[in-house]
């Protein structure tokens, strides 16, 4: 999800109408998912996005997790994409490719779907209810808050990378939580108006667009990644915050990312 | 969360029990869909029984629930008994000792940011369970439900717990509300109504309380 936000920010991503992924060496769920989000939100049902792909090598591992098969007609590559060999998992890595999610009830399932996949990777019960806690939570939030035509993307994986490591990613092409909270009498009382702020108000307990008797799921994830000593990094808007469970929220600022993006990540046992 | 020290709860009897998720459902739990469906399920199963009954909710196959779930099927539920539903009618959530705390978190999370409370069994086989209570739950009521014994007024238990009569009806009204007690009216002998109170486990017996 870094690299995205560099590669937008530095304007290298679309170049000439192009979505340039040429100097791509390397892919995480978050870029995958956010780069997913954004493709939907740059094209439209006539015309598609012409596309320069990244090495055979990280290609192969795209169509591994099924990214172009999710992305249909919306892309022209500049590769014959059918023909590329699947590309080998990195640093020991078990995966789940690319979904697209619409529905609660397809939250339910695929919920269901990663904690059997993630029983099976030998995770221990803690760490597969984490995991699958701030799954349903962000994809929930994606489908029933976001407004976002294409519904949720979300992938998870896990890799070895100074110990075992999982990562849990969501995205959406909605209207970007800042949008949902910058009218909450919670947001307006307290003067908050950037859309870092705006972002972690959203983890706030009681906080919700709906009523106030919703809200909690952004911040039951949160605890999540407090118990698990990980890192969950919201993209929404201009905002960019970055949680983790030992030093709070840094809100930083970013290229606007119509939508939302979530990654998080946890050490494993 | 509240631990109630009690005698092992006789889960055989509860007047009915019902399993959460229901059999050849999917034991993963999420999202407030699901939650309100089987909040329904389980509004459905306390009408159908008799005032005064208890109904159990065997969450022992839940491999995993998240908040939204829990809140949406549990808080408002709870929420819903306590404005006056389903009265005198009472829920007693069942889970396995030890093995599903995760599950617990999230419940005792949705409970308390509403200031609600629930019994919750936790069975280590069949047929027995100790009782604690989820939510929100100051030890000052953990400790007045301790005390209340069948037929008990707010004079008796106000004395027996040496407080003001006034203080006492807070805290029996109180647990009345979150169906952690049975309150019946009854005309007093000088033809003025008075409440008498009972306990809805009356084999959990409650005796002390402790805090966790």
């Amino acid at each position: 999800m870094g690299g995205l936000r560099a590669r937008l920010s530095s304007k290298g991503l679309l170049r000439d109408g192009e979505l340039d992924l040429s100097g791509v060496r390397f892919v995480r769920p978050g870029g995958m998912v956010g780069l997913s989000s954004l493709v939907e939100t740059w094209t439209t049902e006539d015309r598609p996005l012409g596309v320069r792909l990244p090495p055979d090598r990280v290609a192969g591992y795209m169509k591994r997790m099924d990214v172009f098969d999710a992305m249909g007609d919306k892309l022209v590559y500049d590769r014959d994409v059918t023909r590329l060999e699947i590309g080998a998992r990195h640093a020991d890595a078990s995966l789940s490719e690319l979904r697209t999610v619409q529905t609660e009830d397809q939250v339910q399932v695929v919920t269901s779907e990663f904690h059997r996949l993630l029983s099976k990777e030998g995770l221990a019960k803690g760490e597969v209810q984490r995991c699958c806690k701030v799954l349903s939570e962000f994809l929930e939030n994606a489908v029933v808050h976001a407004e976002s035509l294409c519904g949720a993307y979300t992938a998870v994986q896990t890799y070895r990378s100074g110990g075992k490591r999982v990562c849990i990613a969501v995205s959406d092409a909605g209207v970007g939580i800042p949008t949902t909270l910058r009218h909450h009498p919670e947001a307006v009382d307290s003067g908050i108006r950037t859309d870092g702020d705006l972002i972690r108000l959203a983890a706030v307990d009681g906080v919700s667009r709906v009523s106030d008797d919703r809200g909690g799921g952004f911040g039951s994830a949160l605890r999540q990644v407090g118990k698990g000593n990980g890192v969950l990094t919201a993209w929404s808007g201009e905002g960019w915050v970055r949680f983790t469970g030992y030093s709070g929220a840094r809100v930083d600022e970013a290229d606007r990312f119509r939508g939302t993006c979530v990654e998080a990540e946890f050490r494993l046992g | 969360m509240t631990t109630l020290s009690t005698h092992a709860a006789d889960l055989g009897a509860l007047d009915d029990i019902v399993a959460l998720p229901e059999e050849g459902v999917s034991g993963v739990l999420a999202g407030r869909k699901g939650g309100a469906m089987e909040r329904e399920r389980l509004r459905r199963a306390l009408a159908s029984l008799g005032p005064g009954s208890v109904l159990g909710v065997d969450a022992r196959t839940a491999e995993f629930m998240n908040f939204s779930f829990a809140d949406e099927c549990f808080r408002v539920l709870a929420q819903d008994l306590s404005a006056g539903e389903a009265e005198d009618r009472y829920v007693v959530l069942i889970v396995s000792t030890g093995e599903q705390e995760d599950l617990i978190e999230e419940i005792q999370v949705s409970l308390e940011r509403k200031k609600l409370a629930m019994f919750l069994a936790e069975a280590s086989y069949e047929g027995s369970a100790e009782v604690r209570i989820v939510g929100m739950f100051p030890d000052y009521l953990a400790h007045t439900l301790a005390s209340v014994r069948p037929g008990d007024t707010n004079e008796t238990l106000a004395e027996r717990l040496d407080l003001n009569l006034t203080t006492c009806s807070n805290r029996t009204d109180r647990l009345a509300k979150l169906r952690l007690v049975r309150k019946r009216r009854r005309q007093g002998g000088l033809g003025y109504k008075q409440f008498e109170f009972f306990p809805v486990l009356q084999d959990a017996e409650p005796s002390t309380s402790k805090s966790e």
